[in-house]
């Protein structure tokens, strides 16, 4: 019996589903794999509605949110900061039946659409935080923390046990803001680099691994941090999808050839007129025609087209680890171009902009469920030992804070959900990566982050490691917690502060005794995760940087 | 008006002052194109850019021909890479597409007859002479010209013409002065290596667009409705000497720098 190519596809397609073929059948492999080989996937999705991952639960459709007045809490907002909508602002006691209704009552209501249903994003005041609890109505638990992350984050609950998340990461700006340089370089001023130009750098230079054509690459706009000139790191190759299938030429079976041959025969006419520098970049541009060659292989079948759905961006970064083209990629999705916004951000019409058709819950939904459906893949390919997948996001971000806390100039807009960058989370999986490690407390109201003793947490005293989260206090130093406040833009209202970290964005990361971690931890526990620790402070040198602290825990 | 288009298209390749390329800090390695020259020339052209296409091969692929700043890009104008050059590629593909597309809907044929230094004189005796390797006038080639399985010799530098035709509407000298190797000059590389092997290809433009009677289809309608239109002959072979003449370099530089 003859079992073709084609017989053996389709065996795969009706063991594994069609896209688990894709790794299989796309790709050419052009290099040969390493066994030290390591590649990295960094994940930004920017803004975010609090995605619950629950750990441990035997069966999904037996979890329910906690129904505990602790839960759901008032919150008046300051008149001139919510504009039309006063005379909304203190009766709220419809509201709060109603949530309460909505909340007891799981046969009406399917848990993943409960924030959209019962909290519109316009009604402001409130801020309803959603722990699970199993069959039993018991809070779900795992390991290390209380497991609160949000409602679309169901999805990821198959692995719970398998990756790590780390929650309650301060940082001083917002994601599709300064946080969007800081989420990977630990600072929001370039004082230090992207971790993926270090990376892509010191794992030639220091692992003697091969260098690829395509290393450093960065999928549709996702942000980047290059730090000071003397710290030199691999510049990246910033591209969309489009751009990426675009050069794939699938649609054309142009040789490169002829072209070539042209181009040499331009040269050795016309090169001696070119002068010396411009005759160094026609013989760049020459020998790129091999390289183009190699590139355009493996590149076949990327796909055409970019949605807000990450899944083909991080099977993209796959094929191209696959085929030896990049080691280390960085992707974002819903900007709509370099720097641009986030879908993931919703203070108005849950976007900023019209460009997309689906509810900022729906998207969440749908990158949350590809992050699982990629892991599930990894966990079957050839390279699942060689791959570090770190996402990382707003995710604390609640309904009905008041969106950024001021109206546009048109007169609308604003209400939705705020900036929220105290309590932004990372989850990690793959190679070296410690698994079912929940790491970090916020507050379950607020979402603040606790202050964290990250050498505390080092140890087997976790406990210890988190003792309360940031205070919320006004200018002065008075406590503002349940007060009138302004749920707004951070620290540009000036109107709160948080104690124990700052009064200022410097001086926040700097060497205070007592604070959150922070994203140059993470910083640095990635560098550790590669083997790299040592060359840390060659590259984040600064005074922001002497206290970053490896969380040893993220690392198996 | 083929010459009118002709200087419309050599002052629409001039180099922009406000250009927004970047070159690695160096200011005057302002050397290939930047995509706003390009547009420019393509408009010079009278080829309308679709939002789309506008979308996909000026705006996303923009930054890697040095349409943006970003800075310490790897793809960059001093190190044209492999990705540079196929987003050239891309490029190329494209606009040979839109090329061809013109020429077929434009009644006086403005493309590909009549180059820089081309004279209306009728010189049929050196086309017809087998002594005469290379004969500069009027070659009456035409897109929709058709040849037999293997031109005659007179066809042969007929095309060979033509092909030097479409070099100077590019601001490029295919001529018979450069050289390639084991080849008598490059028209002649570009006739046999390229126009003959792709004689009877068929049109691969149209699976993105299609021009009948006006009317521009989607790539989508193309999908959903193939084409009906027969397999058109050296359609392709014309549009893929244009790709090669277009990727060899020149078109992309500004003409400042050319000889």
């Amino acid at each position: 019996m003859n079992f073709s190519r084609r017989d053996f596809i389709n065996y795969l397609k009706n063991i594994l589903g069609t896209a688990s073929v894709y790794p299989f059948i796309n790709g050419q492999r052009l290099f040969a794999q390493d066994d030290n080989e390591h590649y990295f996937i960094f994940v930004e999705l920017r803004g975010g509605i609090h995605h619950t991952v629950v750990a441990d639960f035997p069966d999904p459709d037996k979890i329910k949110p906690l129904i505990n007045d602790q839960y759901i809490m008032p919150f008046s907002l300051f008149p001139e900061s919510t504009g039309f909508f006063d005379d909304q602002i203190y009766d709220n006691s419809n509201f709060i039946a109603s949530l309460k209704k909505g909340l007891s009552n799981d046969q009406e209501i399917d848990p993943h659409d409960l924030i959209l249903h019962q909290a519109p994003h316009r009604l402001n005041g409130y801020f309803c935080a959603l722990p699970m609890t199993d069959e039993n109505g018991k809070e779900l638990y795992y390991v290390n923390g209380r497991q609160r992350l949000g409602s679309a984050g169901l999805a990821l609950a198959e692995h719970a046990n398998n990756l790590s998340v780390l929650r309650g990461v301060y940082m001083l700006g917002n994601f599709h803001g300064i946080a969007n340089k800081e989420i990977y370089s630990g600072s929001s001023t370039d004082a230090g680099p992207h971790v993926a130009g270090v990376l892509t750098k010191l794992l030639v230079e220091n692992k003697g691994l091969e260098a690829r054509p395509l290393d450093n690459i960065i999928l549709n706009g996702a942000s980047y941090s290059f730090g000071s000139e003397s710290q030199k790191i691999v510049a990246p190759i910033q591209m969309s999808l489009e751009s990426l299938a675009t050069v794939a030429g699938q649609n054309s079976t142009t040789s490169l050839d002829p072209a070539k041959i042209l181009a040499t025969a331009m040269r050795n006419k016309y090169g001696k007129n070119y002068g010396d520098h411009l005759n160094g970049i026609v013989g760049n541009y020459i020998e790129s025609f091999a390289n183009a060659t190699t590139i355009k292989e493996g590149l076949k079948n990327i796909p055409a087209s970019s949605t807000e759905d990450i899944y083909p961006h991080l099977q993209t970064c796959l094929q191209l680890f696959n085929s030896g083209l990049s080691r280390v990629a960085t992707v974002t999705v819903g900007s709509s171009g370099i720097g641009g916004f986030g879908m993931f951000d919703s203070h108005e019409q849950m976007y900023h902009g019209d460009q997309y058709d689906k509810s900022y819950h729906e998207v969440t939904k749908i990158n949350i469920t590809s992050i699982a459906r990629f892991i599930s893949e990894l966990k079957r390919h050839p390279l699942a030992d060689k791959v570090t997948l770190v996402v990382s996001s707003e995710f604390g971000r609640s309904n009905n804070f008041a969106g950024n806390g001021e109206q546009d100039s048109d007169g609308t807009g604003a209400f939705g959900n705020g900036h929220y960058y105290f309590n932004n989370n990372y989850i990690f999986y793959g190679k070296n990566i410690a698994r079912g490690q929940w790491l970090g407390e916020s507050d379950p109201v607020t979402r603040y982050p606790y202050v964290c003793d990250i050498d505390k947490l080092n140890s087997d005293d976790y406990s210890k490691a988190f003792q309360s989260p940031l205070e919320i206090v006004d200018v002065d130093g008075n406590p503002q917690h349940g007060k009138k406040i302004a749920l707004r833009n951070g620290f540009t209202g000036g109107q709160l502060q948080h104690s124990r970290v700052a009064n200022s964005g410097t001086e926040v990361v700097r060497n205070k005794e007592h604070r959150a971690i922070m994203a140059k931890d993470v910083v640095r526990t990635i560098m550790k995760i590669a083997g790299l620790e040592d060359k840390f402070r060659e590259y984040y040198p600064g005074n922001d940087y002497q206290d970053a602290k490896v969380i040893d825990k993220l690392i198996s | 008006m083929q010459k009118l288009l002709l200087v419309v298209s050599l002052v629409a390749c001039m180099p922009s002052e406000q250009s927004e390329v970047q070159s690695g800090g160096d200011e005057q390695l302002s050397w290939f194109k930047t995509p706003e020259e390009i547009k420019a020339t393509i408009e010079g052209y009278g080829i309308d850019i679709s939002p789309e296409d506008r979308l996909i091969y000026f705006d996303k692929l923009s930054e890697l021909y040095g349409g943006k700043n970003i800075r310490q890009q790897k793809v960059t104008l001093v190190e044209p890479n492999g990705i540079y050059l196929l987003a050239l590629d891309a490029l190329s593909n494209w606009l040979s597409c839109q090329l061809i597309v013109k020429e077929k809907t434009t009644k006086e044929g403005f493309t590909f007859r009549g180059g820089l230094f081309t004279t209306n004189q009728n010189c049929d005796a050196c086309y017809a002479d087998d002594n005469e390797d290379w004969c500069d006038c009027d070659d009456q080639i035409t897109l929709d010209s058709m040849f037999a399985d293997q031109p005659t010799s007179e066809q042969r530098k007929r095309i060979m013409h033509n092909i030097q035709d479409i070099g100077d509407f590019l601001n490029i000298a295919v001529d018979n002065e450069l050289l390639v190797d084991s080849y008598q000059h490059a028209a002649d590389y570009l006739y046999q290596e390229v126009f003959l092997a792709n004689r009877s290809a068929e049109f691969s433009c149209l699976a993105e667009q299609q021009i009948s009677d006006g009317v521009t289809r989607t790539k989508r309608e193309m999908d959903e409705q193939p084409a009906t239109e027969p397999v058109v002959q050296h359609y392709e072979a014309w549009r893929l000497v244009i790709h090669a003449i277009l990727m060899s370099g020149p078109f992309y530089l500004n003409v400042n720098n050319r000889e």
